[in-house]
């Protein structure tokens, strides 16, 4: 138990990759060990009367799996038609259990970038709106920032919203 | 520390908890059946086994506990006694706290052994006994304080307890001896008190017959004495061949050889007769046998011990060296247990073959935990032992296949692979319909063929015989009869129906509920059953059996029934049903489903049935399956579930409402009637139809699912029952039948009860599975609430 901490610890010296993707014109980084697969959506089966942010379910392998499409609860402006053709990041809901995936909805994967620790700076309370819960700091890359996306907090915000049934 | 050690615990938990299972049944059929020997062998196997596997382990405070068990089945085996509904009584509390015990071992906090229930062990020992055994240290086992007496009296204290006075007093041991001969009427006599809370004064009686015999063996051990050094020593000779196959059982030989030694003095000499060649030498077979030669003060009995799992996979013969200095054969319960033999054995040396162990089980409850005992040792040695048993052991009356236990989630996953194969090879035959001449038709058609019996056979798997659910009820319907001083009796049929593992787990707590009920309010106290011309015992009746391609378990009483004026007098109380109701409507017994219904002051109004029923039946319905129930007046009622073989796979109807393809489980569907066909009975906005004659109402799946647009002109009704009334959901197309393989749809869509699930289509994409019955109640809830709010409102909020 002891040897895995340390192990730990020296992991988080270590630089982090991350994905990158674009959302509502934002840039967003997610830990890339989240992150199981990126896929190009076919078809999703819509689920009437669930919340408006899961935009519904999809065949990965075999698996029925939930589509989300964080614009939501973001409050980002939602474009009937997108330009090009959204991607699915599918993402594991519990760090560590492969068994439980769900995906997120994102206009575009750009990169796949590697970020020290130091790197990543605390998000500020104000001046953030409605994703500022969902963000754990901020990354500046190529004269812009990336909003380090909290996944978990997404996740239990998201099942809330199920709870309701809104 | 080390998961070894932890994967070695896990194990011994997982066999403890068969086998406290199997000691469970075993104590209830004891007090049913008192005579049968075999039963009690299999109850007492199962303690001694738990006691062996927890000292193993090193849980010693288990071990001891269980060894009180132990010793008072040992005393009921070697006839000293009688049972009666007390000690089982005790018995069964002293299972459950032994169950306490492992299961605050397994979850890491310790439950103190209990010196209170450990004395109540060592009390039933003690009563026959002259004189309290002084001689009690005799075992120097570790024992916890407040139970110095178990040990003392299970083992060879008998003959201990008597050294110091003279050999006359020596009739008390031999006891055992009688055990065949007087068993029956012993059995007879203790099974009338059956219920009855009497101390255990039946007791002399079984001892009766016994003296007699006792009497004719008095002078042998004063010769004896003479023959041997000490007082109450005998001399045994112990030929023992085990089997070639109990090597690789795991049975530790020296360790039989161990506890011999224990006993007394022990000379062993093997027999290498048998051992072969070095070409034809299979190390992991035993070729070798003994004689052994044992002077000790024990009973012959406590060989048993020592042999309990020998015994099954080989030959042993005991014979007691007679004051002459010839041998007579010894028959100890275990040696006498295959067939009724009679107390004159044969001359030689007995050689026993082991069918002995399974044949009573076979003969035994049908069920599988039942056998739980008996599968470690016998069931591996009936694998490898069919091909290569010697000479003294003939190969077990086929016994049935062998059983290996699996992670439920790895079957879990495997069925939904299986289910996937399933789904691609439709793929397939897709393609191929595109393809016709292609070359590889037939093997696509082989392939086809494949999956789908991998699915079937996969699913099969998940099928577990209902006596899993069903077993547990006797103890429990014991407890609630001495709970509410009613006689019952429990009838269970068809045990032997399998049904999905899960619904057979899931079904454990409506069943609790229903046969409470049936206790607490249905069955009348004795004299009241007498008074009403009935059998002063009330009978409870668990059934299972197929119905079409359901399974039907029935919870039956034969009590006083419902009543339905006061049934009637409630409901129109409530408002449920329309005043002037008359008694007869079928729509009265729905009513005791209706939620809350008759939850308080329930007990004198209406006998309390239907406290919490609706929670029954929604959980029966989660499990696809309905609730139903049948009622006479003063003859009784049952309560039927009506349950699909399987959770994994329905058969559905494919259906299309607004572009949406959804599927809907066939089972719920009555009928499917054209829109077209039929008549708008009333106004646009009182949404139902005629149906031959009869009015139904009907639920839009447009108007559920907020979907805009103008519907087909044709649409299609599917009927569905709903509260015994009959009930339509318009839908704009039908596409055809499917068999669909069930996926959960995730903890994040649990809210939306009008999905049963999703499944994935031969195309490849996802359609949902609705839930008639819970679109019905979301209408209906949805039309309440419109009452106080324009009528588009509340619906609007939900829809995207």
């Amino acid at each position: 138990m002891t040897e895995l901490t340390a192990d730990e610890t020296a992991e988080a010296d270590r630089a982090q990759s991350f994905v990158v993707f674009r959302l509502g014109g934002e840039g967003y980084a997610l830990e890339v060990l989240r992150v199981q697969e990126v896929l190009d959506v076919l078809s999703i089966t819509e689920v009437p009367g669930a919340s408006r942010s899961l935009l519904g379910v999809i065949n990965l392998r075999g698996h029925v799996v939930p589509v989300y499409d964080l614009r939501i609860p973001f409050g980002l402006p939602v474009d009937a038609k997108p330009a090009r053709a959204p991607s699915v990041l599918i993402v594991e809901t519990e760090a560590g259990n492969d068994s439980d995936v769900t995906g997120l909805l994102v206009d575009r994967v750009s990169d796949v970038l590697e970020f020290a620790p130091d790197q990543v700076q605390p998000s500020p309370q104000l001046g953030l709106g409605k994703t500022t819960p969902f963000v754990r700091g901020l990354i500046r890359h190529q004269d812009a920032f990336l909003l380090v996306l909290d996944v978990d907090r997404v996740f239990s915000v998201l099942a809330t919203i199920n709870g309701e049934g809104v | 520390m080390g998961s070894a050690d932890d994967r070695f615990r896990e194990m011994f938990y997982e066999e403890a908890r068969e086998l406290l299972i199997s000691l469970e049944e075993g104590l209830m059929e004891l007090e049913r059946r008192q005579g049968d020997r075999a039963h009690l062998d299999k109850t007492f196997r199962a303690a001694h086994s738990l006691k062996g596997a927890s000292a193993m382990v090193g849980l010693g405070s288990i071990a001891e506990f269980t060894h009180g068990i132990e010793a008072v089945l040992e005393r009921i085996r070697i006839g000293s006694l009688a049972v009666d509904s007390d000690i089982i009584t005790t018995l069964l509390e002293s299972r459950d706290h032994l169950a306490a015990m492992i299961e605050g071992e397994a979850a890491d906090s310790p439950i103190p052994g209990s010196g209170h229930l450990s004395q109540r062990l060592a009390a039933l020992l003690t009563p026959p006994k002259p004189a309290p055994p002084p001689a009690a240290p005799a075992q120097p086992a570790a024992s916890p304080a407040p139970v110095p007496t178990p040990p003392a009296a299970s083992k060879p204290p008998a003959p201990k307890a008597t050294a110091p006075e003279p050999p006359p007093r020596k009739p008390e041991p031999p006891a055992p001896e009688p055990a065949p001969t007087p068993e029956p009427p012993a059995a007879e006599a203790a099974a009338k008190p059956k219920r009855s809370r009497r101390k255990p004064e039946a007791e002399p009686k079984p001892k009766a017959p016994a003296r007699p015999k006792a009497a004719e063996r008095k002078t042998m051990p004063a010769a004896e004495e003479v023959e041997q050094g000490g007082p109450n020593e005998s001399l045994y000779r112990i030929r023992f061949a085990p089997g070639p196959d109990v090597l690789k059982r795991g049975v530790n030989l020296l360790g039989v050889f161990d506890e011999l030694r224990e006993l007394g003095t022990l000379d062993v000499q093997a027999d290498v007769e048998a051992v072969p060649t070095l070409d034809s030498f299979d190390p992991e077979s035993c070729y070798l046998s003994w004689t052994c030669t044992l002077r000790t003060e024990v009973e012959p009995e406590r060989l048993d011990d020592v042999f309990l799992f020998v015994f099954e996979d080989g030959a042993i013969g005991v014979e007691r060296r007679l004051p002459g200095g010839s041998f007579e054969p010894v028959e100890t319960p275990l040696l006498k247990l295959p067939r009724g033999t009679p107390v004159s054995s044969p001359p030689s040396a007995i050689v026993r073959p082991r069918a002995a162990a399974p044949a009573p089980e076979a003969e035994s409850t049908p069920g599988e935990p039942a056998a739980a005992p008996a599968l470690k040792p016998a069931d591996a040695a009936a694998t490898n032992g069919a091909a290569r048993s010697g000479a003294g052991t003939p190969t077990p009356a086929a016994r049935p296949h062998g059983r290996i236990r699996v992670d439920a989630q790895q079957l879990d996953d495997l069925v939904g692979l299986a289910g996937e194969l399933a789904v691609i090879s439709d793929n397939l035959q897709g393609l191929r319909e595109v393809k016709s001449a292609s070359p590889w038709g037939s093997t696509l058609e082989a392939l086809l063929r494949v999956s789908r019996e991998i699915r079937d056979t996969t699913l099969d798997l998940r099928m577990v015989p209902v006596d899993e659910l069903f077993s547990r009820f006797p103890r429990f319907v014991r407890d609630q009869a001495d709970r509410t001083g009613k006689e019952i009796e429990l009838r269970i049929v068809g045990q032997e129906t399998r049904l999905d593992r899960t619904i057979v787990e899931r079904l454990g707590d409506p069943m609790i509920h229903l046969i409470r009920n049936a206790v607490d309010h249905a069955l009348e106290p004795p004299e009241e059953r007498l008074e009403k011309g009935k059998s002063r015992v009330g009978r409870i009746t668990l059934s299972a059996g197929h119905e079409g391609d359901r399974v039907a378990i029935k919870v039956e009483d034969d009590g006083r029934g419902l009543d339905r004026e006061r049934i009637v007098r409630k409901g129109i109380e409530r408002g449920l049903i329309p005043y002037g109701t008359p008694a007869d409507d079928p729509r009265v017994v729905s009513l005791i489903f209706e939620p809350g219904f008759s939850t308080r002051d329930q007990v004198s109004d209406m006998s309390g049935r239907g406290v919490g029923l609706d929670v029954v039946r929604d959980s029966v319905r989660a499990l696809r399956g309905s609730l139903a129930v049948e009622s006479a007046p003063g003859k009784g009622t049952a309560f039927i579930f009506r349950l699909p073989l399987t959770l994994a796979l329905i058969d559905g109807l494919l259906i299309e409402t607004g572009g949406g393809r959804y599927v809907v489980p066939l089972a719920q569907v009555e009928e499917c009637v054209a829109l077209g066909g039929v008549t708008q009975a009333l106004s646009a906005d009182r949404p139902c139809v005629t149906v031959r004659g009869e009015l139904v109402p009907t639920v839009s799946l447009r108007g559920l699912f907020g979907i805009t647009g103008t519907p087909p002109a044709r649409q299609e009704l599917l009927l569905t029952r709903h509260s015994g009334q009959r009930v339509g959901v318009a839908v704009d197309r039908l596409s055809g039948r499917v068999q669909a393989v069930i996926q959960s749809l995730g903890e994040g869509l649990h809210g939306l009860g009008r999905f049963s699930g999703a499944t994935i289509l031969g195309d490849g994409s996802v359609s949902l599975i609705l839930d008639l019955a819970a679109l019905v109640s979301e209408s209906r809830l949805a039309e309440n609430q419109s009452r106080n709010k324009p009528p588009a409102g509340m619906r609007a909020e939900n829809v995207r």
